[in-house]
């Protein structure tokens, strides 16, 4: 049989075809997927032994400015769940629905990357409770008593704080960082009344799971992205991406039945030295009364 | 994948073992990768660069001497006999060539590489890729147009 031209060489070469075995097939996904839990196992116990290794720029603004958004970015999207929603049709209807779905769940574990920062949070809804581990800080604000306990490991201390009436007092960066957060809140806000009409969705497959994407715009070409496991329907993780189309945060979203029950069981030594700054109850009615004018009595005091 | 190993290797069981290898340490990094390009690209020029680690390892030219273990595909048997020689003047063909010329061949026609992709997957220019493309297919139709 002879070739008659280059298109039938090229053709030729490209219908060769080797067969493999089943016996092949199986030792590869076998080794595979050997190699696959051994990285992930791997991956896992870097990540906790290299926690308080990584803290190398703890003490820098942008590292605090991130450990704030950290906080802020489970925060919001603590408040995002528990908003009131009503129903509206479209893609919004869907990522309700999604979005009342995770509600449900006793806790939402997130993980991934906010500016840079490591972070993993847990979220528990009734009543609203936040754990926070990131490169440098553990901490867990907890809403029915409206205090924040934060372990810094540069000088190995537990510091508890009264966060009432002043949710952002603990660093005064949290302020701008907070901003930003309150745009994506009114994204989804305007996007919302818009009865969809700022929501993109499509489908995409993210880890190897077939999920649909929805995409809320920004004014300024911003995006918060959602991917919604299409069984479940669930949120199975939120990315930010800037108007340059680069990934400012993105989360990783499961949920576990059970979270954190203190600060503790997210690796903080028992030996670490406590600071409880939390004002005793009699100067609590003593700032209530006066006005807040206490303030700056307590400022001193702590 | 596989395909792409054996016409490169011209042996069936050390393409699998490339492949093979090739997924292990896929898996191994997966959780590390940012890939710049497509995956099948990734995967192509994985194969491609454990074959010529192989190669280069060995200090030999793979003949086609135990092509024999390779699998031919279930067609009917008139076809199957008709196929298997000419896939097997085509392998044998192919065999001849220097690797960088048939990798050229290889990975553009069977991997679906662009010659940009393979240039760089070479560290060669696009040029380069091309002319090697060219003359391997010219050199191909001379070698399979003097069979019977």
């Amino acid at each position: 049989m002879r070739m008659k031209g280059v298109h039938d060489t090229e053709r030729s070469i490209r219908n060769l075809r080797a067969r493999t075995s089943a016996s092949a097939d199986e030792r590869i996904l076998e080794d595979a997927s050997a190699a696959l839990a051994r990285s992930m196992r791997k991956r896992s116990s870097q990540s906790r032994s290299g926690l308080w290794k990584r803290r190398t720029t703890a003490k820098s603004r942008w590292a605090v400015l991130a450990a704030a958004a950290a906080i802020c970015a489970v925060v919001v999207f603590a408040r995002w769940y528990l908003t009131e929603h009503k129903v509206m049709p479209s893609a919004y209807a869907e990522l309700l629905e999604a979005v009342e779905n995770s509600k449900a769940a006793e806790w939402v574990h997130l993980r991934g990357e906010v500016a840079g920062q490591e972070l993993d949070g847990w979220v528990s809804f009734h009543p609203l409770r936040v754990f926070l581990r990131s490169n440098f800080l553990v901490a867990n604000w907890d809403s029915a008593t409206q205090r924040l306990t934060a372990y810094d490991p540069a000088n190995r201390t537990i510091r508890t704080q009264d966060t009432a009436g002043t949710p952002w007092s603990i660093p005064a960066v949290f302020e701008g960082v907070n901003s930003f957060f309150d745009a994506t809140m009114k994204q989804i806000e305007r996007a919302k009344e818009e009865e969809g009409a700022e929501i993109a969705e499509e489908k995409q497959v993210v880890a190897g799971m077939r999920c649909t994407l929805f995409i809320i715009s920004g004014e300024k070409g911003s995006e918060n992205r959602i991917m919604v496991d299409p069984l479940g329907k669930r949120v199975i993780r939120v990315e930010m991406v800037g108007a340059d189309g680069k990934l400012i945060g993105a989360s990783d979203i499961d949920y576990p039945e059970t979270g954190p029950a203190d600060i503790y069981a997210l690796g903080v030594p028992h030996d670490a030295r406590v600071e409880d700054v939390t004002p005793p109850a009699d100067f609590k009615d003593l700032e209530s009364k006066s006005g807040g004018r206490a303030g700056g009595v307590r400022a001193r005091l702590l | 994948m596989l395909t792409i190993a054996t016409s490169m290797l011209g042996n069936l069981g050390a393409a699998e073992d490339c492949v093979h290898d090739v997924f292990v340490d896929f898996a191994t990094a997966a959780a590390e990768l940012r890939l710049r390009s497509g995956l099948r690209v990734y995967l192509v020029a994985s194969v491609a660069n454990r074959v010529r680690h192989q190669l280069r390892r060995k200090s030999r030219e793979v003949s086609l001497a135990d092509r024999a273990d390779i699998v031919a595909p279930t067609v009917e048997p008139p076809t199957q006999v008709m196929d298997c020689e000419e896939e097997a003047r085509l392998r044998g063909a192919l065999a001849t060539f220097p690797h960088e010329q048939r990798e050229a061949i290889v990975l553009h026609l069977q991997g679906q590489l662009t010659f940009r992709e393979i240039a760089r997957q070479q560290g060669v220019s696009i040029n380069t890729v091309q002319s090697r493309y060219r003359y391997g297919l010219g050199k191909l139709r001379v070698l399979l147009g003097a069979g019977p």
